[in-house]
């Protein structure tokens, strides 16, 4: 359920005509540094990004990049998004062998157009050029240049001369242009120093270079790339979009802008506002009042998405959602605000970067970072956060697509940057019961009742609403982690709040759950939950960890197996102490009863990267922990009886 | 497309188009059809196509030629949210960059109960139909109901109008949401013959055919003189056909794992044009085999380029045929310096093909490209070959009687070299001589020569075998359980995933997957891949285990260290279609063990035989023994056939139950 407010501010550049000559990009050229662990190598990069006045600005790149193998045949596609604020002017290529000789120019009908909208737009202007030359003996190399003309200045490019990993830079280089009067914004990553300003007639140059970038190497739970590697973002003073203009200066002078581009476009129909009032005006306390008008506006409405031109940036009205009973992010949290305005209740258009694990925003540089819209309502010293293109979740909770991250409210007196709730492990808890009896057939029936709470209930709430019920059977049928098994029944319960829960009830027979041998009976007391992710180890880790997402799960199992065994073997009581988190897991034999307890707590957080062997070893040591058998032998005299 | 003839043309009777009647009433909406909570056909479906009428009709047009009409109307009752995106309609319509196929008469409407009283919420044709270029050939039209919520029905019709004459629309009776009433009405005339194919299992509720005279109008502007042209008006009266077909109470169609193509199965009618009849120009449009190898081989014209080899002859094939001197060594020779040096940049059979010069220069080509440079080479090397068409699995089956536009979509090449026929398939980098992926095995293939031989790949044709041999022995040192060493050569598609895995990651890759298996966590290392360059045969890989545990009074060992099956693999309770495997499937598996000094064996695994059936199309053989200090452990799985009918489901199910559960078992070892 990607939402998206903007689609386009990754575009790039170019454009001029002279290539190189040949043998420029011999591979023989490139320092040996540059080849270790590379699977690419950029050989040169020139942006120039011009503004030449607020309405316009022309992006210009040039780059050419080596493929030595296979591997890197991806980074040899020529792609660039358009749409009707980005006009691409100009598109060169040439490829070369691995002596530099040019093999190949490109040809302009070579070059792809193709839409770059996904299936659940109803309709948008994002397309796509596209080329590849297909070249496959290595090493070679692709040379592209590309000049894309901004029709305004709200978006800026970006510099990351190492795009991936397994990718090393020769040289890459990037120019700001300016009339000396305008001031261009920059926030640096990893750059040392400060760019060299030059200045021509009328003409400010910025320039940012960076040579000899050898290639790394990504590693599990790595900070997000523009930490580990060097970045520029750009963003405008002064700027303007299709006649709308804004100063992104302040979070507050941005914020003015969002809100200019809806301001009054919050009239309803006055049917609509009767309903307002039937459903309002009886309800005293005021976050039921939200609660009402937020279910009514899900019960009336569903999400489309409709982005053409500025119709990116700006809401349709609230009489259009009224009307078709449909909207995109903008126009469905703008109907939202109107609901509550007529019932008196003041709130807050809010941007956000949206997505499980969104890139964070940087708080101390304002610029255009945002891709969804929700609603914040203040109540009293609370706040109820909205998100309006769901038909589905309580009012107050945001789930992991918008939780715990900076957004930027806007009124008519501009933008402030708060966050979002976060979302805990005492939130994120799931604790389990399991009541399960052993056939003499070997069957296992269980009986499991689970409350997911939190962000562990947003895929069940997924499953429950998205699906009917015959295919959640399906699902079930998939996916538990036994062998043979069939669902004979299952429940949900939601209990929709501010945090909201599921209940499942689940009875389900698994065949052969124990293995039974001649007079030995084998049975994992940990029947429901299991850990599934181990690490590979890493001697050489570079990066710091970042562990993201905390939880705790609490299992209690209670087994009958049939009379007549008793305990071999029984797996010592695990209970692991680490500054990622807490495990403990325990098993008990009486009679014919085993009684099995389990916890885990995962914490978040950033840990040093010589912590990465003690995680491999904390992961590893869960996954063993949670597949301890249970051995029991049949008692001799047992079966004797009289 | 203009039809180009003209002959006859008669008097004038008025063309009654007598839509046979509807036997669902797209009739008023009431409050009860409103306030239906569900359908006992699918309790819980999320939406229920309440009726769907199709129909298409031939109509005369203002060029002189003639047009399919073809009009949709559908009424679906919209029950849960998660089935709003049925309320977004996407229509298709085909382009050849000068016309295209057009859509008219939108009409939509959404209904809901609102108070006890029905609403209607109309939509505006004007402002909500938009365009999005999805290729050369596809334009994509969408538009979206307005005032949608749960309980909503809508209702929508529009008529698209098309030049195309081949591309009368097929429908669908079977789709994603349960319908309640599908039907399709052709009406086509006597001079435009379609070929008319269906699928599925499901029957129809009401199969009619019947004939009756009509008429149709074609006008044209004809010139007069120089640059002066008047409108004529022909009139022809002919025999019409009236097809009609309904099925009933359709269930969703549940897309199932271990389907070759989910197409295969879902409940369609399509049409192929076979030619046009009098009073229209005779010609044959449907050709028979031979005429369409003739037609392929003429399209892909190669020939020349072929006996010109002088001007593309690659500069890097020299060396290739240095002592060989068999036909099997030349072809084996020429075969492998395609596939390792040129790549392949996709499947399309579509557009222009590019030259052989210049295929050699650039050392790549789509799959076409380079198996036509493969036969090039092998011909001018004086040996036969030819390429063979075929359909692959996804891209569902053909059909054998006659070929039909656009099913079969894909090239390989045959070659006969010393008396054997063999396939091959230059743009799989990995695959060896002689060898083609599973997904060529779909079926009828035929060789584009002048009987176009008419062959059969198939599944069954097929065996994927896996051999594994552990040997385990007591650990030598304090801490270590026990030691192995594993010797696995896999199957051959197998050994291809592991050939391209090695190429992309090394060995670390296989590596990882190792250490993945062993659930216990057991420790790998002196990991060797052999016959990684040998492509005709599979891959050998061979590594040493330990268990790093100190001795107590008892040793538990699970003794099955190649873990083909830890979950059944047919998880569904129920089966509606074939299962259907990509190939037969045989393994073998032997385990020995020196039973460590100091201990006795106390439990061992019982052997145990389970058959599919008395025909032995499965098979799984287990045996266990002990012989002084050691134990042996064996077994096989057989699985001889490669297409199972759901009624054998339930008996495929229990088989693979029972081999898990076996698989499972463990052995135990006591202190004397």
């Amino acid at each position: 359920m990607e939402k998206k407010l903007i689609i386009s501010c990754c575009c790039l550049i170019m454009g001029l005509t002279v290539f190189a000559g040949d043998g420029e990009y011999a591979v023989t050229k490139i320092p040996a540094v540059l080849l270790k662990n590379a699977n690419a190598v950029k050989r040169m990069e020139q942006i120039s990004f011009e503004v030449v006045n607020t309405g316009e600005a022309i992006l210009k790149k040039r780059y050419a990049i080596t493929i030595l193998n296979e591997n890197g045949d991806q980074q040899a596609l020529f792609m660039e998004y358009y749409d009707k604020m980005f006009e691409i002017k100009n598109i060169e290529g040439a490829l070369y062998d691995a002596g530099g000789k040019e093999l190949k120019r490109l040809k302009n009908k070579q070059i792809m157009d193709i839409t770059g909208s996904d299936d659940n737009n109803l309709i948008d202007d994002n397309r796509r050029k596209v080329h590849d030359f297909f070249h496959r003996i290595y090493p070679y190399t692709v040379e592209y240049e590309v000049e894309i003309r901004f029709e305004g200045t709200l978006f800026f490019p970006v510099w990351l001369p190492r795009e991936d990993e397994d990718f090393a830079v020769e040289q890459s280089s990037i120019s700001i242009i300016s009339h000396p009067d305008y001031t261009v914004r920059y926030k640096a990553f990893n750059y040392p120093g400060e760019p060299v300003v030059t200045t021509e007639k009328n003409r400010k140059i910025l320039t940012w270079e960076v040579k000899e970038l050898p290639a790394i190497k990504d590693e599990y739970a790595s900070p997000p790339w523009e930490d580990i590697n060097t970045a520029v973002y750009f963003g405008p003073t002064a700027f303007e979009v299709q006649k709308y203009k804004g100063n992104m200066e302040s979070w507050q002078d941005f914020g003015k802008f969002v809100y200019a581009l809806k301001a009054g476009r919050d009239k309803l129909p006055d049917n609509i506002k009767q309903v307002v009032h039937q459903l309002a005006d009886p309800v005293r306390d005021p976050k039921e009042k939200i609660a009402k008008l937020y279910e009514y506006m899900q019960k009336n409405t569903r999400y489309i998405s409709i982005q053409l031109g500025i119709g990116g940036w700006q809401p349709f009205d609230a009489a259009y959602v009224a009307g078709k009973s449909y909207g995109d992010c903008k126009a469905l949290t703008n109907y939202m605000f109107s609901l509550l305005k007529e019932a008196g209740i003041n709130s807050y258009y809010t941007l956000v970067r949206a997505g499980r694990s969104a890139k964070r925003i940087m708080a101390d540089f304002p610029s255009s970072q945002f891709n969804h819209v929700i609603l914040c309502v203040p109540v009293s010293s609370d706040t109820v956060w909205l998100e309006c293109t769901s038909q589905t979740l309580p009012a107050g909770y945001l789930g992991d697509f918008t939780c715990d991250r900076h957004v930027l409210i806007v009124d008519e007196n501009g933008g402030k940057l708060i966050r979002t709730p976060k979302y805990a492990m005492k939130e994120n808890l799931q604790t389990r019961r399991v009541k399960a009896v052993l056939d003499e057939e070997d069957n296992l029936r269980v009986k499991s009742e689970t409350v997911y709470g939190g962000l562990q209930q947003d895929n069940y709430h997924d499953l429950i609403h998205g699906l009917s019920k015959d295919k959640v059977k399906e699902v079930l049928h998939e996916q538990l982690d036994f062998a043979t098994y069939e669902v004979n029944s299952f429940e949900y319960k939601e209990t929709r709040s501010v945090l909201p829960e599921v209940e499942e009830k689940l009875d389900i027979t698994v065949n052969n759950y124990a293995t039974l041998t001649g007079k030995r009976l084998f049975i994992v007391p940990n029947v429901m939950t299991r850990t599934y992710h181990r690490l590979t180890p890493n001697e050489d880790r570079k990066f710091d960890i970042e562990l993201g997402f905390e939880y705790k799960d609490v299992d209690t199992v209670e087994i009958t197996i049939p009379a007549g065994y008793s305990a071999e073997s029984v797996p010592a009581e695990i209970s692991l102490s680490t500054k990622f988190g807490n495990y403990q897991s325990r098993v008990k034999v009486e009679g014919n009863r085993i009684t099995y307890y389990r916890s885990i707590e995962h914490f978040s957080g950033t840990y040093p990267a010589k912590d990465y062997a003690d995680l491999v070893k904390f992961y590893d040591a869960m996954y063993k922990a949670d597949r301890n058998k249970l051995v029991l032998v049949k008692n001799e005299t047992a079966a004797k009886g009289f | 497309m203009r039809i180009l003839f003209f002959c006859v043309l008669v008097t004038v009777t008025q063309g009654v188009f007598a839509q046979p009647a509807s036997g669902f009433n797209f009739g008023d909406i009431t409050e009860a059809d409103l306030s239906r909570k569900s359908y006992s056909i699918d309790t819980s479906a999320p939406a229920v196509v309440l009726g769907e009428s199709g129909s298409t009709r031939v109509v005369g047009n203002s060029e002189g030629g003639f047009s399919l009409e073809f009009k949709i109307r559908r009424r679906i009752h919209i029950l849960k949210n998660s089935a709003y995106d049925k309320a977004t309609v996407s229509v298709d319509l085909y382009t050849d960059g000068e016309t295209d196929e057009k859509i008219s008469s939108l009409r939509a409407y959404t209904y809901n109960l609102e108070g006890g009283k029905i609403t209607e919420t109309k939509l505006n044709p004007k402002s909500a139909i938009f365009t999005e270029k999805i290729s050369r050939n596809l334009l994509r039209k969408k538009f979206a109901l307005a005032g949608v919520k749960e309980g909503s029905v809508i209702d929508y019709e529009y008529t698209v109008t098309s030049d195309f004459l081949f591309n009368l629309q097929p429908w669908y009776f079977q789709g994603d949401i349960p319908c309640l009433w599908s039907e399709y009405n052709a009406s086509l005339p006597q001079f435009l013959d379609y070929m008319m194919l269906q699928q599925g299992s499901l029957p129809y509720f009401v199969e009619t055919n019947s004939e009756r005279q009509g008429a149709y109008e074609v006008q044209y502007a004809k010139e007069v003189y120089a640059g002066k042209t008047v409108n004529e008006r022909v009139e022809l009266t002919c025999m019409i056909a009236d097809y009609r077909w309904v099925m009933k109470d359709i269930p969703a169609f549940r897309v199932e794992a271990f389907t070759s193509s989910p197409e295969n199965f879902v409940s369609k009618m399509h049409f192929q044009l076979a030619a046009f009849r009098a009073p229209l120009q005779e010609k044959s449009i449907l050709t028979t085999w031979p005429e369409f190898t003739a037609d392929m081989l003429k399209g892909l014209d190669f020939i020349n380029e072929m006996e010109n080899a002088g001007e593309w002859w690659p500069s890097d094939m020299k060396t290739v045929l240095k002592g060989t001197s068999t036909e099997t060594e030349i072809a084996k020779a020429i075969y492998n310096y395609v596939r390792q040096h040129y790549t392949c940049s996709g499947d399309n059979l579509a557009g222009k093909r590019t030259s052989l010069k210049k295929i050699a220069a650039a050392k790549n080509g789509n799959n076409l490209e380079l198996n036509l440079l493969l036969m090039a080479l092998l011909r001018n090397a004086g040996l036969r070959a030819d390429p063979v068409m075929l359909s692959t699995k996804p891209h569902g089956l053909s059909t054998e009687s006659n070929p039909v536009i656009g099913q079969l979509n894909y090239m390989v090449c045959r070659v006969s070299a010393d008396g054997d026929d063999w396939f091959l398939d230059a743009s799989h980098p990995f695959m060896g001589f002689g060898k083609l992926s599973p997904d060529c095995y779909n079926g009828q293939a035929r060789v584009l020569n002048s009987e176009a031989t008419l062959l059969h790949l198939t599944a069954d044709q097929l065996t994927e075998s896996d051999q594994a041999e552990v040997f385990i022995s007591g650990g030598k040192q304090a801490g270590t359980l026990w030691t192995g060493h594993i010797k696995h050569q896999y199957g051959y598609y197998a050994s291809e995933k592991i050939r391209e895995q090695v190429k992309k990651e090394g060995n670390q890759g296989l590596n990882k997957e190792l250490a993945d298996v062993f659930e216990e966590g057991l420790l790998t290392d002196s990991i060797e891949v052999t016959g990684l360059e040998d492509t005709e045969n599979s891959v050998n890989v061979s590594y040493h285990i330990r268990d790093e545990k100190e001795a107590g009074d008892i040793i538990y060992l699970n003794p099955v260290f190649i873990p083909h099956y830890r979950q059944n693999p047919l998880k569904s309770e129920n089966r509606r279609y074939p299962v259907e495997l990509p190939y037969k499937i045989s393994q073998l598996y032997k385990l020995t063990m020196e039973i460590p000094e100091g201990y006795i064996v106390d439990d061992l695994p019982a052997p145990l035989l389970v058959k599919l059936n008395e025909k032995n199309e499965a098979a799984f053989d287990y045996m266990t023994a002990v012989a002084g200090k050691v134990i042996t452990l064996t077994y096989s799985l057989e699985i001889a056939k490669t297409t199972f009918r759901p009624e054998e489901y339930n008996a495929l199910r229990g088989f693979f139950s029972k081999m898990v559960a076996k698989l499972g078992e463990q052995i135990v070892l006591k202190k004397k």
